[in-house]
């Protein structure tokens, strides 16, 4: 049962707080600025904390704590996602979740808190349940406020008296439209020589449907085997996949996650590309500094969005770095360096057109020379391929009369800071 | 997770592999959530090494985790590391020591130290590593690893010589304490191997004695005592000057620790004996320490719980419950509603003929009839064979019979049995033969009671169809599993032939004497007509007085028994093979419509209880039901029997517990006036305990010969003493503990003006008497 639910800034300012039960004083935050202090890094905090009456438990997201109050024994998971939940929720709502957005919709922040908790235990999270019970912000709405002062919703949702709970009865559209974008997200050590340590790939399947009635889609793969362990949204029929493969289900209206999936560690994946690099420090202030970007086994799809990033010892005072393509910066507070190149294009392959960067590294003075090498985070994304080979054979719509458009997208991306090379 | 943890405590080892890749599908979720799951794949990983181990990429450590999820899955390749995946473990490690984090780096290295620990193969090549590690620049790295070496060297110090001198020759360099003090220690634990070097070192630290922190100070005191045990010429004065620093130190613990120093060996005339051993003491050889994982205790507290994160109890942290010795209730699993108890009134009767003479009549039937009343084809449609005979002929005959007793039992007493009464059972001479030696005895000493066997026969009426009113009462809607496994064809252990009786047959007994007769033709053919006539009378006598409540109780209900329900009851008759048994029918029902099953066999007593088990059945076809009879003795107590059987093969024993009602545990004693008087006489005071109930006017109107005999036949298998005095208020009852044969007689006083009902009992065996003065006691006021 949570308690009470603080949202902290960055600066330690617990700027809205809110109780389910009885108050909890704020200096309850007490215990978490102490833990906060000891810690450099704020991701560093431990999730829980244990004060002598209470339980803390929180979360670092966007530059925000979410603390929550606990007094009892409770499963600590289900509190960290119940807040992320709330993270997301907000993100839905307000289009980002930060200080400013929370401030600018207080009314609405404390209706929602109010909905989907009640008396500290869960009550509704369903995105789409909640929107209908309260609206979201908008410019119209705003103005309607002001001009009546009221703002209280008098319809009540139709959603919740639905057999198919995540599915509302009268949804129209003029266009029907299913999309489905099949992403992947690499994760990876490389080391030094090139050689690859671990991989993994994880996969999502977000589908926007917009589609009226009540359809019953069917979603075929062409190697389902593929897929090694997959959590599905409530909507699939779980035995129709077991049996067949095959993914049948009643969409819920609008955005959402249909599967997300893992594939098996032990097939080796073929890296879509390679950096050599070159990092050499020297006796005296200096060292060198010297990357080399190129795409492989793309399957003729260019790489874009490709930032490396690479967080510097302290003893470095500033680089000097000049790219052949896109543009650096160096921070010299935090020592990271970003090299944001851009798209790499792979008719590009003879290696005098492949983005380099080259340059000094200016040390500190009488510090001694950082042993080892920075670690290489890179980011890319590749549109139009699913790096591990799945693809949608068809997609069927069963229950309904109209003819969809259906969309399926593949995309290969990087979580950040999933993909290292070592140096 | 609720899963993985559910999985965890519950699931066979098999089954656990599950788990995994579960739990690693949520370490791409939050920081957060990452953090909670490895620590309890850390905890799972501890037990389970096998189930991680296909995953132990997962494992490793990306530069931007945060610093907890750093170190949980340090632990995780630490624990999984075995001897096959040392070596990829091992150059994982040594890319983490290099990373920028420091303290990450250093709890790599403690990390390398526990896997040399526990891995031999690899201690050589860690030790290696670490002596290297040494020779960085970084101070915390250098420090942790000569932490490590000096625990790892006390685990085998012989061979590491070499390792031993790098390590002194470093002691300038190192400014870490608690890497001084490791490096101290070492010198001075093993000073005989670097006799040379020893000294000198104490030298240098006796120079920057008052520099050092607290620990230091205490390793150099350590190191100066030992120093001076071993070589007590060249470090003398040098001691001295070391102990007289630590004198004026501002540390308690460092003065303290200097005074007992020097008492111990420099001031030995102060403590002589202590002095003598001081060698002893101070070079005795240490255990090894054992290097401990980071996250200790974890199993403090169930998984995944808020007390098991954070290490402490938690407000309204609730264990896990063990797993329970017994197994639960099975009823509490039922889903269908099963008639919690079978009802008594056919069965009653039946098992009353069971008793004395009437049990000559054991019956075989030819056929796989098998007798059902008709709400029991209602509730089981599974068990379909119904014998052929429709409930309308036998209640026909009933009719004619008994008019009253029709009206109360047609509802629930349709018994459409069907009994070939003539076919007598041959094989059942020898117990046959012992009844008639008892009954010859009663034959004796019943002659006086002739007489009132006349009367009692008129009462035989009421008290029959009074006791069937009982039954419905008591369970109304319940109607009684009649079904008797009568079949020969399938039972292979028939010590004891089902003993069933039909209402209709009994009443026939009863009331035309139609039962002895026939006995009498099948077991003494050429007996005379006046023995007939006797034992007609006799016959109808015990019948009557045998009027015995018998209920069935479940102990194995079809769910739990996979389709074979067994069922037991009382059929208050001796047990052949052993007089103190109690003999217990068993009821083996297949409910099931299409599966045999087969061998169900006695397996072995769990309790301390002797129990005569049944032979091995066969085959129970479904849909039949076969009786056998086993014996316990419960040794005069109320305590459950419980067994094991096996059957269907299965490897698994089921248990049966059976539990005895204290009337249970009486067989019918029969005495006259005259011996109950006499052995009354002999019970008295301590052996007598009494109660009285109310009751109002009305009821205890009621009270006569017949219903105080129904009631205490319902709980207790008592016989009625045959009163002369012709005191209508005055009902005596005998009987004796099976077990013992101890008497326990039961006087019932009617008070008629006080509406109360005087109850007492006398026996030796006075906890039982209590327990069945109780019982009584109930079965008055709840059925009055």
């Amino acid at each position: 049962m949570i308690h009470s639910l603080f949202i902290i800034n960055e600066a330690g300012d617990a700027f809205m707080e809110k109780h389910w039960k009885t108050v909890v004083s704020k200096s309850i935050c007490d215990y978490f600025y102490e833990a906060q202090k000891k810690c450099v890094n704020p991701e560093d905090i431990p999730p829980v904390i244990a004060t002598p009456h209470h339980y803390l438990i929180n979360i670092y997201r966007n530059n925000l704590y979410f603390v929550a109050v606990l007094t009892n024994e409770i499963a600590p998971l289900f509190v960290i996602e119940f807040l992320h939940r709330i993270m997301d929720l907000f993100e839905n709502y307000f289009g980002e979740c930060t200080e400013k957005s929370v401030k600018d919709n207080y009314v609405i922040v404390y209706e929602l808190l109010d909905e989907i908790l009640d008396s500290g235990l869960p009550l509704i999270t369903e995105t789409n349940i909640l929107k209908e019970l309260i609206k979201p912000p908008n410019l119209l709405r705003k103005v309607a406020h002001f001009v009546t002062g009221d703002s209280t919703n008098t319809t009540l949702p139709s959603k919740q008296l639905s057999n198919i709970p995540w599915r509302p009865f009268d949804v129209f559209y003029r266009n029907n439209e299913a999309f489905f974008d099949i992403i992947e997200e690499i994760d990876a050590i490389i080391d030094q020589n090139g050689t690859i340590v671990m991989s993994e790939i994880q996969g999502y399947i977000d589908c926007c449907i917009k589609l009226s009635g009540m359809p019953d889609l069917t979603l075929n793969f062409v190697n389902p085997r593929l897929l090694d362990d997959i959590s599905f949204h409530p909507c699939v029929r779980l035995r129709k996949w077991e049996s067949e493969h095959v993914l049948s289900f009643i969409p819920p209206d609008g955005n959402f996650r249909l599967i997300s999936y893992h594939i098996a560690t032990q097939n080796t994946i073929c890296m879509p590309i390679y950096v050599k690099h070159h990092i050499q420090y020297r006796e005296g202030s200096s060292g060198r500094f010297e990357l080399t970007v190129g795409p492989k086994q793309t399957m003729g799809k260019s790489l874009e969005n490709v930032i490396i990033e690479c967080t510097m010892p302290k003893s470095v005072l500033n680089c000097i770095l000049t790219p052949s393509q896109g543009k650096s910066t160096f921070d010299p507070i935090k020592k990271i360096l970003i090299w944001n190149i851009g798209t790499i294009e792979t008719k590009t392959q003879n290696s005098a057109h492949l983005p380099t960067i080259r340059g000094n590294i200016i040390l500190v003075t009488g510090q001694p020379i950082p042993e080892s090498n920075p670690i290489l985070n890179i980011s890319f994304q590749i549109n139009q391929l699913a790096i591990s080979g799945i693809r949608v054979q068809r997609v069927d719509m069963n229950g309904e009369i109209y003819k969809p458009y259906k969309g399926v997208k593949y995309i290969t991306t990087v979580k950040k800071g999933r993909f290292q090379i070592r140096t | 997770m609720a899963v993985a943890q559910l999985y965890y405590y519950v699931a066979p080892q098999s089954e656990i592999q599950i788990v995994a890749k579960s739990l690693l599908r949520l370490l791409r979720h939050h920081r957060e959530i990452q953090t909670i799951i490895l620590k309890s794949i850390v905890f799972i990983a501890d037990k389970h090494k096998q189930i991680f181990e296909p995953y132990l990429k997962s494992f490793y450590v990306h530069s931007n985790d945060s610093s907890l999820v750093k170190r949980y899955k340090l632990e995780i390749l630490t624990t999984l590391a075995n001897a096959s995946n040392i070596s990829t473990i091992l150059r994982e490690f040594q890319t983490y020591v290099l990373s920028s984090d420091k303290d990450f780096a250093a709890h790599t290295i403690h990390a390398i130290g526990r896997c040399a620990s526990t891995i031999s193969d690899v201690t050589e090549a860690c030790l290696n590593g670490l002596v290297a590690l040494m020779s960085k620049k970084d101070e915390t790295i250098v420090a942790e690893s000569v932490v490590v070496i000096k625990k790892l060297l006390q685990i085998n110090p012989s061979q590491y010589n070499e390792i031993i001198k790098h390590i002194v020759r470093m002691v300038d360099k190192v400014t870490v304490p608690i890497a001084r003090a490791s490096i101290l220690w070492l010198i001075g634990e093993y000073s005989d191997r670097i006799s040379k070097l020893a000294p000198d070192v104490l030298r240098k630290m006796a120079k920057s004695f008052v520099d050092e922190e607290t620990i230091v100070k205490h390793q150099i005191l350590n190191l100066a005592a030992k120093l001076y045990v071993v070589n007590a010429k060249q470090t003398h004065l040098l001691v001295q000057y070391v102990f007289n620093l630590a004198k004026y130190d501002t540390n308690y613990d460092t003065r303290d620790k200097a005074r007992l120093l020097r008492a111990l060996l420099i001031q030995t005339d102060k403590c002589p004996t202590l002095s003598k051993h001081a060698k002893k003491i101070l070079l005795a050889s240490k255990p090894a320490p054992i290097l401990e994982s980071i996250i200790r205790d974890h199993d403090l507290y169930t998984l995944g719980t808020l007390s098991f994160v954070i290490g402490q109890k938690a407000v309204g942290y609730k264990d896990l419950p063990d797993f329970p010795l017994e197994p639960p209730d099975p009823s509490v699993r039922n889903v269908e509603i099963v008639t919690p108890l079978p009802s008594q009134n056919v069965s009653s009767r039946k098992s009353s003929t069971t008793t004395g003479i009437t049990s000559r009549e054991k019956k075989k039937s030819v056929n796989d009839e098998n007798f059902y009343s008709d709400k029991e084809e209602e509730e089981e449609e599974e068990e379909e064979e119904t014998s052929t005979e429709g409930p309308d002929t036998d209640n026909e005959e009933e009719e004619d019979e008994e008019d009253e007793k029709e009206k109360t039992t047609q509802n629930d007493n349709d018994t459409n049995e069907y009994e070939q009464l003539d076919a007598q059972s041959t094989n059942n001479i020898e117990p046959e033969e012992e009844e008639e030696e008892e009954e010859e005895k009663d034959e004796s000493s019943g002659s006086s009671e002739e007489e009132e066997s006349e009367e009692e026969e008129d009462d035989d009426e009421e008290s029959e169809s009074d006791e069937s009113a009982d039954d419905e009462k008591l369970t109304p809607n319940q109607s009684s599993i009649v079904a008797k496994p009568s079949s020969t064809l399938t039972v292979s252990d028939y010590t004891i032939p089902a003993t069933e009786k039909s209402l209709l047959e009994m009443d026939l007994e009863a009331f035309l004497g139609a039962s002895s007769t026939s006995t009498n033709v099948q077991v003494a053919p050429v007996k005379n007509n006046i023995f007939d006539d006797l034992h007609g009378l006799e016959s109808l006598t015990s019948t009557s007085s045998n009027l015995v409540y018998t209920k069935q109780y479940d102990c194995l209900n079809r769910i739990t028994g996979q389709g074979l329900q067994i069922q037991y009851r009382f059929p208050r008759t001796p047990f052949q093979q052993s007089p103190n048994m109690i003999h217990v029918e068993l009821i083996f029902t297949n409910t099931t419509t299409n599966k045999d099953i087969h061998s169900i066999k006695f397996y072995k007593s769990k309790s301390n209880i002797n129990i005569q088990g049944f032979n091995q059945i066969d085959l129970l076809p479904s849909g039949v039901s076969i009786v056998t009879s086993i014996g316990i003795d419960f040794n005069d107590k109320t305590q459950p029997a419980s067994f094991d059987i096996l059957y269907d093969n299965n490897l698994i024993p089921t248990s049966l517990t059976i539990l005895c009602h204290v009337g249970e545990l009486i067989e019918q004693k029969f005495l006259n006036d005259q011996q109950f008087n006499q052995n009354l006489a002999r019970l008295r005071g301590m052996n007598e305990i009494m109660d009285s109930v109310n009751v109002d006017e009305v009821q205890i109107s009621k009270l006569n010969f017949n219903t105080i005999q129904t009631k205490i036949l319902q709980c207790a298998n008592m016989i009625s003493v045959p009163s002369t005095s012709g005191d209508s208020t005055l009902f005596r009852f005998s009987g004796q503990t099976i077990s013992s044969k101890s008497l326990v007689l039961l006087t019932i006083q009617l008070n008629m003006t006080q509406s109360k009902v005087h109850l007492t009992i006398n026996s030796d065996q006075i906890v039982l008497a209590t327990m069945l003065l109780k019982e009584i006691k109930q079965t008055f006021q709840s059925i009055l």
